[in-house]
């Protein structure tokens, strides 16, 4: 995988100091699938680590691509080199199962997902200094705050 | 080349096109090194000619952890650059390699205890592979299973380089520096002013010899004592060249000495070159005289021979071999060392007399008798007249055989040629297929003609074949560590047995099954954490599975490094730790496009959320790639099963216990399945 840096530091820069600020209750920003359906996989993994930086936590509809979901871990790591009191992220799926359907279901939520991406999934990333870890049932997802 | 490149890729193309076997690759997700291994008081041979007991380098490197019972650690040290020589499986030759971990495990159970015939040792978990050649080719193999009269590999050439030189006295807390002058700093005395050497020549390597060899080193005075007049003053002319110290001449018990008097020069040497004034016992040449160059290490050989070196009058004496004893078993097996430079391999004996213990380095045969006389060779007259002897009597003790000799049968045969043409020469053919044993003289010899690769590969090698004489079970509680090195994955140990590091994935696919990694590749990429081995093969209950095996760190969303201070770790050690969790897990990512099926190792007595991330294996999922979560050391109470379960919903999760081998059948299976899915 090709990969550069460069584009990332510019924020890393930005929020050097990020790790003295006290946390001051919980922020959850929803986001839904159109801010992101837009954007190339750069500018999506940069606007997500720029809300996580901020002690936010990230709800995304739909969910990443599995490269951009690579990526996204791969620049965390870079982070936690660089950002003081980054401690990284935990990143949790819940998607509707394929299980259940009919052929014709899946047939169709195929074909939906190749034009429009994953939509019916939700995508859930927060700073591991917020969230400590995601339990994750097949049905239900559990996030123990810290 | 252009031809092999083409060749190999019309193969490749064929194999994936013609056969229904596909090799896959199975990537392992886990800690990088979980093997089992050698004891505490095992000295390992460093590159820059350090020799130090694994249990002391792992003391060095891991600092202040403090790990319990029944816990595992491993420490990254692959930015101390730690560098050691490695025996290359293929090609049997002896590279630098860098090495990557080192581990430490508690261990309470057997080991076994290795002795061949040379007088070397080794202690290790009976898990442990050493190399060994037999008629199936040269393979490691678990010490467990080797018997009385396998052959095992030991080192036979060997060069380590070290810095030519000393390093200097900068600063002035001991000597005071004028100049080129230094002076001890004391409060009651003045001391004398000396020069000092500022690189290791060969004066400077002679005079250690002497130090070393025939002197009473103390705190403040070196007497050396011979009865040969031209050591003497040899010894005289280097004490004022190197030191400008005069020294005195006098009669002691009718043994003529030279006496040195400096604590300037004793406080220089343990200072600089790490020489301190020792007991006979723990006498050890100095690590910076390890690794010099030919010439240099002949001469430090050449002294060290005429002071300690004992050559028989006559043929007729028993052993008729050159003799090198010590009180000081680290000084005879560096001695072993540096004879290796020049393909000189000789055994260890041990004596006691009047109850110590002396051991004893012996060189016989006169092939090697010969490489000593042109490499090394004496000074004193009368010790080179009777090496002479003994090189002319062409003596055949002290060869190393080999129990190839069905393998070397069955090349003869598919080359078509009689044993007259395949062995050059028709003696003793039939006795040395009886015996199933060629000697490595004898191969090196055809070789020269043969144009087969395993005959070339195993004359030209840098090690030679030494047979196990004793093989024993003991109980042994307490450490035991491991070294992983990059790529090769051998290091030599101080009596030169070539030993094989473990590592998780080596002991899912190997120790268990018996079944050897049959190549490791070097990677062209730019990290080298990952490890890549090709072509591994399986085989239960009459399956087999081949496949291509990387063994990677484990992938993470977050690294903490208070999580390593949480193991007593100071906090910019810790740091630096998680850098390097870090930059293995961007490592590890990149990998994650080859794979083909992945096997997730996950320690059941831990929480399973801090082990392995459940993104990355959603991820992989999502790739299409098949995963079986592997919960092991399910036969510790501590471990509890469903948690990983729990933790891992979707996905198909074993328990086994690696030390026990329990539900390997399970296991197996499993792996069968996922590479059916594959």
């Amino acid at each position: 995988m090709k990969h550069s840096f460069k584009n990332i530091y510019w924020f890393v820069i930005k929020k050097v100091k990020m790790g003295r600020k006290k946390i001051k209750g919980l922020t959850l920003q929803f986001i839904p699938y159109r801010e992101i359906s837009g954007l190339d996989s750069v500018e999506r993994i940069k606007k997500l680590l720029k809300i996580i930086l901020d002690n936010k936590v990230v709800v995304l509809q739909g969910r990443l691509r599995v490269d951009e979901e690579s990526r996204l871990i791969e620049d965390t790591m870079v982070m936690i080199d660089n950002v003081k009191g980054f401690k990284g992220i935990e990143l949790e799926v819940i998607s509707g199962d394929n299980e259940g359907r009919s052929f014709f279901e899946r047939f169709k939520s195929g074909i939906a997902k190749m034009i429009v991406g994953q939509q019916d999934a939700i995508t859930i990333i927060g700073p591991a200094s917020i969230v400590k870890e995601m339990k994750k049932d097949p049905s239900k997802l559990e996030i123990v705050m810290s | 080349m252009v031809i092999k490149i083409l060749r190999d890729f019309t193969k490749r193309m064929f194999s994936m096109f013609f056969t229904s076997k596909k090799e896959i690759a199975l990537g392992f997700y886990g800690p990088p090194n979980a093997g089992k291994c050698v004891t505490p008081d095992t000295e390992i041979v460093l590159h820059d000619g350090r020799i130090v007991s694994i249990g002391e380098l792992f003391r060095e490197y891991s600092e202040e952890i403090d790990f319990s019972e029944d816990k595992e650690v491993y420490v990254d040290i692959r930015k101390d650059n730690l560098i050691v020589p490695s025996l290359d499986p293929r090609s049997l030759k002896i590279v630098p390699k860098r090495a990557s971990h080192i581990y430490a495990q508690k261990y309470n159970g057997k080991i076994i205890e290795i002795i061949t015939r040379s007088g070397r040792k080794i202690k290790a978990t009976p898990n442990h592979p050493l190399l060994r050649v037999s008629d199936e080719g040269v393979k490691f193999i678990r010490s467990g299973d080797l018997q009385i009269g396998n052959c095992i590999g030991i080192t036979k050439s060997l060069s380590l380089i070290s810095s030519l030189t000393i390093p200097q006295i900068t600063t002035d807390v001991n000597f005071e520096i004028n100049g080129k002058m230094i002076k001890a700093k004391s409060k009651f005395h003045n001391p004398k002013s000396i020069t000092i050497p500022s690189y290791v020549d060969e004066d400077f390597v002679s005079f250690v010899a002497y130090v070393l060899s025939e002197s009473h080193h103390g705190r403040n005075k070196i007497i050396f004592s011979n009865t040969d007049p031209l050591m003497l003053s040899h010894f005289q002319y280097l004490a004022k060249k190197l030191f400008n110290l005069d020294s005195i001449l006098r009669i002691n018990k009718n043994v003529p000495q030279i006496e040195v008097y400096s604590k300037t020069l004793n406080d220089w040497l343990s200072e600089s070159v790490n020489m301190t004034p020792q007991l006979s016992g723990n006498k050890e040449i100095p690590s910076l005289l390890m690794g010099l160059s030919d010439n240099i290490s002949s001469v430090l050989l050449r002294r060290l021979f005429d002071c300690e070196g004992y050559v028989p009058k006559t043929v007729r004496e028993r052993g008729a071999e050159i003799e090198f004893s010590s009180k000081s078993r680290r000084f005879v097996e560096q001695v072993q060392i540096l004879l290796n430079r020049f393909g000189i391999v000789g055994k260890f004996k041990k004596k006691e007399i009047k109850g110590q213990y002396y051991y004893r380095l012996l060189i016989g045969g006169s092939d090697n008798h010969r490489l000593f006389r042109d490499k090394i060779g004496f000074q004193l007259k009368k010790k080179s007249d009777r090496l002479d002897n003994l090189c002319e009597a062409g003596l055949k003790r002290n060869r190393f055989y080999l129990p190839i000799m069905n393998l070397l049968e069955n090349i003869r045969k598919k080359e078509n040629k009689t044993q007259g043409e395949f062995y050059l020469d028709s003696k003793h053919i039939s006795r040395m297929v009886r015996d199933n044993r060629i000697s490595y003289h004898r191969l090196g010899e055809m070789a020269r003609k043969s144009n087969n690769e395993v005959i070339k590969t195993l004359a030209g090698s840098d090690n030679v074949w030494d047979d196990i004489i004793s093989v024993t079970e003991k109980d042994y509680d307490g450490f035991v560590f491991d070294l992983t090195i990059e790529d090769n994955h051998t290091f030599i140990v101080s009596n030169g047995i070539i030993a094989h590091n473990t590592s998780l994935a080596n002991r899912i696919c190997k120790d268990w099954t018996g079944e050897e990694i049959g190549k490791v590749s070097k990677v062209a990429h730019e990290t080298r954490s990952v490890q890549f081995k090709e072509e591994v093969e399986i085989k239960y209950k009459e399956k087999s599975l081949k496949f291509k095996l990387v063994d990677t760190p484990g992938i993470a969303t977050k690294v903490d490094y208070e999580d390593f201070m949480k193991q007593k770790m100071k906090k910019k050690q810790a740091q630096r730790r998680a850098k390097e969790a870090t930059q293995g897990i961007v490592e590890a990512i990149k990998w994650l496009d080859d794979m083909d099926a992945v096997i997730v190792v996950i320690d059941a007595t831990e929480n399973p959320y801090s082990q392995v991330n459940i993104t990355i294996v959603g991820n992989l999922v999502a790739r299409d790639i098949p995963v079986l979560v592997v919960a092991n050391k399910v036969d510790l109470k501590k471990a509890n099963i469903k948690k990983v379960e729990a933790a891992f919903p979707d996905y198909d999760v074993v328990g086994i216990s690696a030390k026990y081998g329990k539900n390997m059948d399970e296991f197996y299976e499993s792996v069968f399945n996922l590479a059916k899915k594959a």
